[in-house]
């Protein structure tokens, strides 16, 4: 039933703002999403004038998705077992990710909430992994101002929170 | 605009899970919506605490949250500058440390240069703890015996400790493992001389008590200073034999294999049933290490003394013999603890029989007998080992002992022996025994040899003195000196080739400097 | 957002009310019109409302967090469009169950398979659309513990389950069993349809423990069970009443080819799971419900030789337990009926007279008869192989012959082994005659009494090699060979010393000749001389006293002489009854050429005498060759009815009659043989032989029980009775009685003595 796919298959994505790019099928597929739809819909002719709308995802963050998606081709599918194997999972993010994530937070946040959506967990990961390297050691204050959040706790609220996490705190 | 506080649920977790304990302790100070989130979020708590630590052996009633705060706790409390301001949470200490090798499990991996033991996260974060000379100089080093010592430095203890803190103490320097030699770094420091006082008086020796590690109170709960102090002597002996070269895992390396079921079980194929139902992994081949004293040396520290009261005795330090040695048993017979019995019912109780043979060589009578012997848990909840060897059909030396870590521990049993009738002139000593396989038979020579054992050998013979305890001295000073003793080794290394070719020949020779075994018994 | 095809927006990500109108449009057109296709815009569509409601509501979470209202938490968003959904499954369902109340039988399996179909095929694009709800809510909801929650393409199945297969799942079974039936009665049917509902029961089999995993309990308690009993009701029917109206074989013919059929039901379309229980469904009810019937028929077959109905009745009983052994049983009974019938027929024809090869051949062709037929109808079972040996063994052991005397059937199988073996006249062809020796070992491998047999073997053959009239060495080592095979190195030990014993004569008698040559000694009489062993042959020495004559004395001499230096200390006895010899007579008036005389050496010497004189008296013949009356008497009697001598006055010979020298003697042949043993002879051999045979068992009885008790020390009277029994059977079968009487003479001999409680003791 399913016609076959050279690696060299090209496939079209259209952001929500309208912009059309054109992906090798290995690299949509790394999109979990898409991978189903393709095979879901494989009847239907994807072209250059009849691309994959991507409803929530904008231009510019489409192609940073796509370009993490280009240079991550080849990595091998991860399991479910192993993603539910805690003992696996490493703090630790390649050195390449580590750039590819120095993007301005707006960015950062656009491309987890992009790659939830697309269903890319690698990239899930890697995101959350960067946003937590962010948080990693702060104080709350610290934190509020990497975050650029309000403090929203009136006085007494905030003792009495302080007093609810005496535990980590050496006094 | 996208925020952090705006992201959806399964990402902030995604997010959070990465973090580290301590961090839950700012995130709920930050904000309405992330003190919401994280309070009382046991699944957020639940795969921090995995991504960190080992996975308990039941999960049931485990309280993730409440864990991941003591470990918190305990991580402050570490950090604190000085021993004095450590001091005074040695009962927390020792409460969330034990807790925490109770929830030990294996990662799945060897510890490094260990065929025995599995690697632990558990393990590997309390050993980073107390790699802190400041930290094991504040709960490892409170029981009495280090009390002699620094009040022998003039150095007066802080605060006075209960019995049951030096207890703690005890305990946690044992399933430390690697035994304390040395307070600071004077000569007259050692902790050796005081160990020896308390492992070799004969008084410790009594019904009461067992004549083991037990409490002179006929409850058979352990004396962890009692096991300490064996630990010690033990520990000199095996770092003046350069042991540590072949035992590295088990005396070198802290908190390593003192937890459940660390040892690295294979059962051969051909287990018997009675193997399947034992609890406690009795059969296979184990080392053993035994000490004793010339017995005139023993005779006249116990016996010319006049004035024979309750305190200890003086300080001992004339030198003993070590005996390396090979047991092989295998389970005989297992029963219920019925009512009466000494031991707990919750286990059973285990009976074994083998042999027992001397690895360095063959000429010493002691070492080479039958055993038999009993596993049990003690009301208490410790694993108690009791052997018998048995010469020509007459049973003469007996053992008691605790292994260290509980129930299948790749850490093994600590303890002493004495004469079987229970002669209150001695002889008794020290002794420890630790599994080496699951296989009780031996595959020639070579495969019952500890890896390492002919570079052991070898190196013995190089830097044999006349004077073993000076050589002693220098390995044991400090731990910068420590590794650079071992890249030392390092060229030693690549001598090798001839050294193991003599290495195997010069076993007996070396040995000789041992002295003859005890007379009197 | 552009939409793009008259796509509907996608609605607000926090209204779940516009959402679920949304996605319910969606998932009808899926449910119900996927045939029209599905675009892309809408797969996008419905993918992105799941994955914004269950984003959504942030804003409702952190609107007005309180610190003492109870807190959302890590709560995820989700269980809304689970339930939403659920709810429209139900409601789908229930519509489909309504529609199917309009169709039955074959028309409501293809409404099934139509809408089993199109639900599943749904149901994979759905689980697709839902995977963002898959993927954190239930995944966290199953993480958690929560029981039925499953995912999406699951939830389809156990929604089916449920509402619709609860409801329809009989009514379709009873359409699938019509079909099955017509099947059955010899139509054809659309059975991919019967396939395709299989696959859906064993789909709808969830692991309620783990619903990763699948179970077969679905499908065995509404497919399976139903079939079973459907099978079973059918079968039962029709056989009752086919056996009511067709022969017992017809009937047979008839459940082979169901069977059959039953068998390649399961490869067409039904799962591999019910093969078994199918099986012994039939079986049960096509065999097991008939087996009284089918035995009954075997006596019928097996008296008019219906080897292949033997042959079907044996594979259809071989599927029920123990379906055989009443077979087994009655054939065994039959083939002894038929042995014990040959030989009564051939005892009664021949009589007294009865020739050894008719009654072997009588035996055999029982035996090849019914082993032919455990070979092509009983599958060479070892089973039936072993009733028709204790058939045999019966009938070979006692029958109509054996009543005469219970050593009857070894002493005639080593006779007509001897007639076969013997020189004659009728020999036959080699290679027959190694598969006859063959036949032999079949019946001999029945015979009880191995002694018996040994016995009489091992007299004939010693005549054989005495009187060298063996018909060829080669044969008589192949049946040697045979019998040590059967009975080993013992039984056949004497046997073959008698054949060692031969040889070696032979190269005596040629190193005698040689000897006599290189000391110039004068050939007087042609000579030759057989060692035989003491022990190993079957002989005694003569009861008579023999002078020999002087012209055989000197060479006799000469012999001794030469052996006793070859082998210093053998004794030399002389078996004179043995021996025998040619005279040649030179005397006689009416014949040119002189006749030949073939004789005894007893014969020979009262010929010998004539050389002197023409006449003797009894006395001086008597006292010439120290003969025993009762031989010299019969010596002459061959020589006086051949009338080479004369006897004056009375009929026989004795003391005071006289003989003389008859000049005129005639014969018709040139060489006449005077060496003949008289039937009475024969007859008193076979006597003795039995005689020594019951002489014998006592002796073996005795060296067992010694052996025995030797071993024990201690034993219990009836214990060593049987023990004794167990050692000795393979010689032959003892009597309780023998045993007992052998342990009296032991315990006279002092070689046992009695203990207390019925128990012996071995006394060294």
């Amino acid at each position: 039933m399913a016609e076959a796919k050279p690696a060299s298959q090209k496939i079209w994505l259209i952001s929500n703002d309208n912009a059309t790019m054109e992906v090798d099928r290995v690299v949509v597929e790394r999109s979990m999403l898409l991978k189903n739809m393709l095979e879901d819909l494989s009847h239907t002719d994807i072209t250059q004038d009849n691309p994959i709308p991507i409803p929530n995802v904008n231009e510019a963050v489409l192609r940073k998705v796509v370009e993490w998606c280009e240079h991550h081709r080849n990595d091998p599918v991860t399991t479910p077992d192993d993603e539910s194997d805690a003992r696996k999972k490493t703090t630790d993010i390649e050195e390449w990710d580590q750039k590819f994530m120095q993007v301005d937070q707006e960015m950062l946040f656009e491309i987890i909430l992009a790659s939830n959506f697309l269903d890319i967990k690698p990239l899930l990961d890697v995101g959350c992994k960067t946003v937590a390297n962010m948080i990693k050691g702060k104080s709350p204050e610290e934190i509020r101002k990497t975050f650029n959040i309000t403090n929203d706790f009136s006085a007494e609220e905030e003792e009495q929170i302080r007093r609810e996490n005496e535990w980590a705190e050496d006094r | 605009m996208a925020q952090l506080t705006t992201l959806p649920n399964e990402i902030l977790h995604n997010i959070l899970q990465w973090l580290t304990p301590k961090d839950l302790g700012s995130l709920p100070r930050v904000c309405r919506a992330l003190h919401s989130y994280v309070k009382d979020n046991q699944k957020l708590c639940h795969d921090l605490y995995l991504h960190h630590f080992d996975s308990p052996p039941t999960e049931e009633g485990f309280d993730w949250e409440d864990e991941l705060h003591s470990i918190v706790r305990l991580e402050n409390i570490c950090l604190r500058e000085t021993a004095e301001e450590k001091e005074g949470e040695l009962s927390f200490v020792y409460d969330v440390v034990t807790r925490m090798l109770q929830h030990a499990s294996s990662t799945g991996n060897a510890v490094e240069a260990s065929d025995t033991q599995y690697a632990s996260r558990n393990v590997d974060f309390l050993n980073s703890l107390f790699e802190n000379e400041v930290n094991r100089e504040a709960f490892l080093q409170k029981s009495s015996l280090f009390e002699r010592v620094y009040r022998s430095q003039h150095q007066i203890p802080s605060k006075n400790l209960s019995k049951e803190q030096r207890q703690q103490s005890a305990k946690l320097h044992c399933l430390y493992g690697k035994p304390v030699l040395q307070v600071g770094r004077l000569r007259s420091a050692r902790t050796y001389p005081y160990a020896c006082s308390r492992v070799y008086d004969i008084r410790q020796y009594t019904t009461q008590s067992r004549w083991g590690p037990f409490m002179n109170d006929g409850s058979d709960r352990v004396d962890w200073e009692k096991v300490e102090a064996i630990l010690i002597v033990l520990g000199n002996n095996v770092y003046a034999k350069k042991l540590t070269r072949l035992f590295s895992d088990i005396w070198d390396n802290p908190f390593s294999g003192s937890w459940k079921s660390s040892f690295i079980s294979s059962p051969s194929p051909d287990i018997t049933s009675l193997d399947a139902m034992d609890p406690y992994g009795v059969t296979g081949t184990w080392y053993r290490i035994v000490c004793f004293l010339d017995y005139n040396d023993f005779f006249s520290y116990n016996f010319t003394n006049p004035e024979r009261d309750e305190s200890p005795l003086h300080t001992l330090d004339v030198g003993e013999a070590t005996r390396l040695i090979i047991m092989r048993i295998h389970v005989t017979k297992i029963e219920q603890a019925g009512p009466q019995s000494e031991y707990s019912s919750d286990l059973p109780i285990v009976h074994f029989e083998g042999i027992s043979r001397p690895l360095d060589d063959s000429w010493d009578d002691n070492a080479s007998s039958d055993l038999r012997g009993t596993v049990g848990l003690t009301k208490e909840g410790e694993v108690r080992w009791t052997s018998v060897s048995i010469f020509h059909g007459h049973e003469r030396w007996k053992s008691e002992g605790v292994q260290v870590g509980g129930v299948r521990s790749a850490r093994g049993v600590i303890g002493n022996w004495f004469d079987r009738d229970y002669d209150p002139h001695g002889p008794c000593g020290p002794s420890a025994y630790w599994k080496a396989s699951d296989s009780e038979v031996a595959h020639g020579t070579h495969a019952v040899l500890p890896r390492n054992f002919l570079l052991w050998s070898a190196l013995l013979q190089m830097e044999d003195s006349d004077d073993p305890e000076g050589d002693m001295e220098y390995t044991m000073e400090n731990e910068e000196d420590d590794e650079e003793d071992d890249s030392e080794s390092e060229p030693v290394g690549n001598e090798l080739p001839e050294l193991l070719l003599d290495a195997e020949f010069e076993i007996i020779e070396l040995t000789h400097h041992i002295e003859e075994p005890p007379s009197g018994a | 957002m552009v939409t793009r095809m008259g796509m509907p927006p996608v609605p607000n990500r926090e209204d779940i009310n516009a959402t679920w109108k949304y996605l319910e449009d969606g998932i009808t057109r899926i449910m119900t019109d996927l045939e029209q296709g599905m675009d892309m815009q809408m797969y996008m569509g419905v993918y992105t409302a799941v994955h914004n409601f269950c984003t959504s509501q942030k804003a409702v979470g952190l609107s007005g967090p309180s610190m003492t209202t109870s807190h959302r938490g890590a709560h995820l968003l989700g269980e809304d469009l689970y339930n939403h959904l659920i709810q429209y499954l139900q409601k789908h369902l229930a519509a489909l169950v309504q529609s199917s109340k309009s169709h039955t039988d074959e028309a409501l399996l293809a409404y099934y398979i139509r809408e089993w179909n199109r639900y599943t095929v749904a149901a994979k694009y759905i689980h697709h659309l839902f995977q963002y709800l898959n993927r954190h809510w239930v995944k966290r909801e199953i993480d958690e513990g929560k029981k039925n929650i499953y995912d999406v393409y699951t939830l389809h199945l156990v929604q089916w389950r449920k509402v619709l297969f609860e409801q329809v799942s009989e009514k379709v079974m009873d359409a699938v069993l019509k079909l099955v039936e017509k099947q059955r009665s010899g139509e054809t049917i659309e059975y991919g349809q019967i396939k395709q509902v299989v696959d859906s029961f064993v789909s709808l089999g969830l692991d309620e423990a783990d619903p990763s995993k699948s179970t077969l309990d679905v499908y065995r308690f509404h497919f399976e069970r139903p079939f079973l009993a459907a099978t079973k009701e059918f079968y039962q029917a029709e056989s009752k009443q086919f056996v009511a109206e067709n022969s017992v074989v017809e009937y047979m013919k008839k459940a082979e080819m169901r069977l059959a059929e039953e068998e390649e039901r399961v490869n067409m379309y039904l799962h591999g799971d019910i093969a078994i229980p199918l099986k012994k469904c039939c079986n049960q009810a096509l065999i097991a419900d008939h087996s009284a019937l089918l035995r009954e028929e075997f006596q019928v077959l097996l008296d008019n030789d219906r080897e292949e109905d033997m042959a079907r009745m044996y594979s259809l009983l071989s599927r029920i337990p123990d379906g055989l052994d009443p077979l087994r049983t009655r054939f065994e009974t039959h083939v002894r009926k038929a042995g014990l019938a040959a030989v009564q027929k051939v005892q009664s024809s021949e009589g007294d007279k009865l020739e050894p090869k008719v009654y072997v051949d009588a035996l055999l062709e029982i035996h090849t008869q019914y082993q032919g037929l455990v070979k092509r109808a009983f599958n060479d079972e070892p089973e039936f192989t072993r009733s028709l040996d204790n058939a045999c063994r019966e009938f070979v052991n006692r029958n109509e012959v054996c009543k005469s005397g219970s050593n009857k059937s070894p002493e005639l199988l080593a006779k007509y082994t001897d007639v076969l073996l013997r020189k004659s006249t009728t020999s036959i062809e080699e290679a027959d005659l190694e598969r006859t020796l063959s036949q032999i070992m079949t019946v001999f491998k029945y015979i009880e009494d191995k002694d018996v047999f040994q016995k009489f073997y091992s007299r004939m053959l010693a005549r054989r090699l005495v009187h060298s009239n063996s018909s060829s060495d080669d044969a008589e080592t192949s049946m040697i060979s045979k019998l040590k095979e059967a009975c080993g190195f013992e039984y056949t030990n004497k046997l073959q010393r008698m054949f060692q014993d031969m040889q070696i004569s032979k190269d005596l008698n040629k190193e005698f000749r040689d000897h006599l040559e290189s000391v110039g000694n004068a050939k007087a009489v042609d000579s030759t001389f057989s060692i035989l062993g003491t022990g190993f042959w079957p002989l005694t020495p003569p009861s008579t006293h023999f002078d020999p004559p002087p012209e055989i004395a000197a060479e006799i001499e000469r012999f001794v002489r030469f052996y006793k230096h070859k082998h210093d200390g053998r004794k030399l006895t002389w078996l004179w009854h043995l021996c025998k010899g040619e005279i040649k007579a030179g005397y006689c008036k009416n014949s040119k050429t002189p006749y030949t005389f073939q004789v005894s050496i007893y014969q020979m010497s009262i010929l010998l005498l004539f050389n002197e004189n023409d006449t003797y008296s009894y006395d001086d013949i008597s006292s010439a060759t120290q003969l025993s009356s009762e031989v010299l008497d019969q010596a002459l009697a061959v020589i006086l009815k051949a009338k080479v001598l004369l006897m004056d006055g009375g009929d026989k010979p004795g003391p005071g009659k006289t003989f003389r020298l008859n000049y005129d003697f005639k014969s018709k042949k040139i060489r006449v043989n005077l060496n003949l043993g008289g039937v009475k002879e024969a007859k008193q051999e076979e006597v003795e032989t039995n005689k020594t045979i019951e002489e014998d068992r006592k002796l073996v009885l005795q060296s067992a029980i010694v052996r025995i008790m030797k071993a024990r020390k201690k034993m219990k009277h009836t214990q060593l009775v049987s023990e004794t029994i167990n050692q000795i059977r393979s010689r032959f079968v003892p009597k309780v009685g023998d045993i007992k009487k052998c342990i009296e003479i032991l315990l006279d001999k002092e070689y046992l003595e009695r203990l207390d409680d019925d128990e012996l003791g071995y006394l060294a």
